[in-house]
């Protein structure tokens, strides 16, 4: 697990799900994440649909925390609000390296909205569109 | 603990809806689950995905039959869910020729529609 991920998304343990930041550019990162067999989206030796769903979520939150870093601010954080025309071509084994392309294809107001997908190899297991609404999560505990 | 192991352990009930082909399930997840952990530590909601595995759930108890996503035509997560809410899933679902389902959900939290999906699933 690279600790920078860490820095850059507020989500933590079992249901962290992105190991590694690969690229990254103005509108788009490109994570990498292994689920293992004790994984908590792993039922069976087998990927959860929902998992990967997240797995796309968590890129475009640590994309959100590459830029809030440079700002010099701490990560946002990103509610999953809606998941567009999302379609899974085959099934992910468990031990499998996912890597995970995420662009952000617009912005309304606090809602993010982003396209996506999800490579095994060459292959693309899933792809889809998701919006994420930024909260400010200090101003959500008062 | 796995995430389907949470979702499956925090069912409270389940059965068949008023109209033919419509099911219903109700969850609550407790406060000490492990998710709320790591979602978010100073924060914890429900992560929406649950809902899609919530739905999952609702079927296999009530059919017996497991399925997986194929599809989300579209999954709306209106409000988030907090720990120890009662959580209540109506769907509607529709056999296709091909063997797969297609699927409408509304979540909801007391009167409150907390999320709607719609999705098309399979058999694995």
């Amino acid at each position: 697990m690279d600790n920078k991920i860490e820095r850059l998304i507020p989500h933590r343990p079992p249901i962290l799900m992105v190991d590694k930041l690969l690229h990254f550019d103005s509108k788009s990162a490109l994570t990498e994440k292994t689920f293992k067999d004790s994984d908590y989206g792993v039922k069976d030796g087998l990927v959860l649909e929902s998992a990967l769903v997240e797995c796309m979520a968590q890129s475009v939150a640590v994309k959100e925390g590459i830029d809030a870093e440079a700002n010099n601010r701490k990560p946002d954080t990103g509610m999953l609000v809606s998941v567009d025309n999302f379609d899974f071509f085959s099934s992910v084994q468990s031990n499998t390296r996912l890597e995970i392309y995420a662009e952000k294809t617009g912005r309304i107001g606090s809602c993010i909205i982003i396209n996506g997908e999800i490579r095994k190899g060459e292959k693309i297991v899933a792809k889809g569109g998701l919006k994420i609404f930024i909260i400010d999560i200090e101003q959500q505990k008062t | 603990m796995a995430l389907y192991q949470d979702v499956k352990d925090s069912m409270i009930s389940f059965g068949k809806g008023d109209k033919e082909n419509t099911l219903t399930g109700e969850f609550c997840f407790n406060e000490n689950l492990n998710v709320f952990k790591g979602h978010f530590p100073s924060l914890p909601v429900l992560p929406g995905i649950m809902q899609l595995e919530m739905v999952q759930h609702v079927i296999k108890k009530n059919t017996g039959i497991s399925y997986k996503i194929k599809s989300i035509k579209k999954a709306k997560f209106n409000s988030q869910i907090v720990p120890g809410e009662t959580i209540k899933i109506s769907l509607s679902f529709y056999p296709l020729e091909d063997d797969s389902v297609n699927v409408k959900a509304v979540v909801s939290v007391g009167e409150k529609t907390s999320g709607k999906i719609a999705a098309n699933l399979v058999r694995p």
